[in-house]
């Protein structure tokens, strides 16, 4: 029985410790995110770290801020920030958010709580949206954002290190099926990139057997230098057709694919 | 049994841990454990005065059993506690929370091991909140007294500005209480609450109210509380107002202070927490600066009362309590060291100054 309360008492503690992030390397947070496929997303948690307090001397005394980054790649692009705030209580509430000069007001994800022994503290669960065009900008610098009374106001400033945005980042690209892909390429997959991906392996497969061999030959050798499309079928021309609609890396991608689905 | 609790009340804590109490999101209600660490060490009396009380202590029987104070030494203080939060949408609109808060565990001047550390004695409510407001029901702080106690009765103030004095005003963490709190309104919010004071008295019942308005840096306070059958006393009428301040300055310093009145009708609680005959009025104020550079804070308070009026006669019973503090802001953490001197004319009958020291620590998980 004592086992099992040691046991559980040091899950709730580990699971209540935020990890300060100073000098842990981008591939330590990458190993202890969560990853998660969806329908139309891929979602990267990290874990819980200490923000880097940049609040400027002006009464305002942070007691503990603690940060979970949720990563968001797909069609949405927003990624989400859950803070929980806990500061000296100063009979002010901040409800506004400011990352990159632009404000937006901060969902509260639960009740605020007031708590008082000796000192009274604030504590305020914050759930704040970030464009994932932001993090990628970020990966190198980290995030600076600030936390404020009023949208004009500049109130608590905290930075979210690069380190651990760039193990977020390099989960993501670990886990994700072009090796050696950069990220900014991949998220910028949209619906009509899959449908040209789509059309081309489409008519491909409508494709005889001498023609599939002459469009994988040129493809790979155009993927090196520009040569001229070859002669054929309508149905080769349509293919190029949507060949040429296809990325970069979606046209990579479908000349392996090709090579292994000949007739 | 009580073991059992434990780990099912862990277990759902772990359950939860990574979406714990997301308003909206989970269609479980999800329970979270919190609570304070808090520990300190006081000696009230460095100086080892041996002051004459002015009420001396008595026995069930109405026996005097003490007449002066004496050092007893120092003693630790466990104020450390446990607590549940549960909350869940009724509605779009409606969030429903509760709060089951634990008193301290520890061991208080020989009232047995953990014998204050009750789930329900701190507060203990069940709320509906949503963008309106929120509205709580049950055990929590009076709207005035919650200004009273922060911030105007730290540090190491509340001897004179919140539970000390001849004239007693209000109620602190209170039963039986409905109380609102409103959103902020461009700095502007209040709370207002009503109960009873006693329940088993039938006519005794109190109002509060607290109004706060931030412009800047700095926030207006302002609070008052009248008591009908104040405490269940038949016929005794309080009613005690405050009005404060709080500004923060640039470089890390803020100040605080507020002035607060109170006014009994027909009878009083006095400084001995006894009933005695008699109108009886009094006033006190409190003054606080602070400074934090970086995780490093510097505190010093004073709070006076000034000498109460009963019927009309102004009596010399004023108190004064002045406090030095430094404490730290460490992930959390807060370890503090407080010196004070306490002058209390309501207590003893000529009083000295007596010294108290107080190191301690907390944290809240």
């Amino acid at each position: 029985m004592l086992k099992k309360i040691i046991l559980l008492s040091s899950v709730l503690i580990l699971s209540a410790c935020a990890t300060n992030p100073e000098g842990i390397s981008s591939e330590q947070f990458a190993t202890s995110a969560k990853l998660t496929k969806g329908y139309n997303f891929t979602q990267v948690t990290g874990e819980k770290i200490r923000p880097i307090n940049l609040t400027e001397k002006n009464g305002l005394l942070v007691m503990s801020a603690e940060a979970t980054l949720g990563l968001m790649i797909g069609e949405a692009q927003t990624s989400t920030l859950a803070l929980n705030l806990k500061f000296l209580e100063n009979y002010q509430k901040y409800y506004f958010a400011r990352i990159n000069d632009v404000n937006q007001k901060i969902t509260q994800r639960k009740e605020t709580v007031r708590q008082c022994d000796d000192q009274c503290s604030i504590t305020q669960y914050m759930l704040i949206n970030i464009k994932t065009d932001d993090l990628l900008a970020a990966r190198e610098q980290g995030l600076v954002f600030s936390i404020n009374k009023t949208d004009n106001n500049t109130d608590f400033i905290f930075k979210i290190p690069s380190n651990y945005i760039d193990g977020l980042l390099k989960r993501y690209e670990i886990e994700h099926t072009v090796p050696n892909t950069p990220i900014n390429t991949l998220v910028s997959t949209s619906v009509e990139e899959s449908k040209a991906t789509e059309m081309t392996q489409y008519w491909f497969n409508k494709l005889d057997s001498e023609e599939q061999i002459a469009f994988s030959t040129w493809a790979i050798k155009s993927s090196k230098k520009e040569l001229t499309f070859i002669d054929g079928s309508k149905n080769l021309e349509k293919l190029h057709y949507w060949y040429q609609e296809a990325t970069k890396v979606e046209q990579k991608n479908l000349r392996t694919w090709a090579v292994g689905n000949l007739k | 049994m009580f073991k059992k609790t434990l780990i099912a009340a862990a277990l759902t804590t772990v359950a939860f841990s990574a979406s714990a109490y997301e308003i909206g999101v989970n269609d479980e209600i999800a329970v979270e454990v919190y609570g304070v660490a808090a520990i300190s060490a006081v000696s009230l009396n460095v100086g080892d005065n041996n002051q004459e009380l002015r009420y001396p202590k008595t026995d069930a029987d109405d026996k005097v059993t003490q007449t002066h104070t004496e050092s007893t030494g120092y003693e630790l203080e466990n104020e450390s506690r446990i607590g549940f939060r549960a909350g869940k949408n009724m509605t779009d609109s409606i969030h429903v929370f509760m709060q089951v808060e634990s008193g301290y565990v520890g061991n208080f001047k020989n009232g047995g091991a953990g014998a204050s550390g009750k789930l329900g004695v701190r507060d203990t409510f069940i709320g509906l909140g949503g963008d309106w407001g929120k509205v709580r029901f049950g055990r929590v702080l009076t709207p005035m007294y919650e200004l009273i106690d922060w911030p105007y009765s730290n540090p190491g103030l509340g001897i004179v500005f919140d539970w000390g004095g001849s004239v007693k005003g209000y109620n602190d963490r209170h039963s039986d209480q409905v109380r609102y709190d409103s959103p902020t309104w461009g700095g502007f919010n209040f709370a207002a609450s009503t109960g009873r004071g006693d329940s088993t008295s039938s006519d005794s019942y109190f109002y509060g109210l607290n109004a706060k308005y931030t412009f800047s840096t700095v926030t207006l306070m302002a609070g008052m509380e009248s008591n009908q059958d104040f405490k269940g006393y038949e016929d005794m009428d309080v009613l005690t107002y405050l009005v404060g301040f709080e500004a923060g300055l640039p470089g890390g310093f803020s100040v605080a202070g507020a002035f607060k009145q109170a006014d009994s009708s027909n009878s009083f609680v006095n400084a001995n927490w006894k009933e005695q005959a008699g109108d009886a009025s009094q006033g006190s104020y409190s003054l606080i600066a602070q400074y934090w550079n970086g995780p490093l804070g510097l505190k010093a308070g004073y709070a006076a009362t000034l000498d109460s009026e009963l019927n009309g006669q102004t009596q010399n019973d004023a108190d004064t309590v002045v406090s030095f503090q430094v404490m730290g802001a460490v992930n959390g953490f807060v370890p503090y060291v407080r010196v004070a001197g306490r002058t209390l004319e309501s207590v003893y009958v000529d009083a000295d100054t007596d010294i108290v020291v107080r190191v301690g620590l907390e944290y809240g998980f």
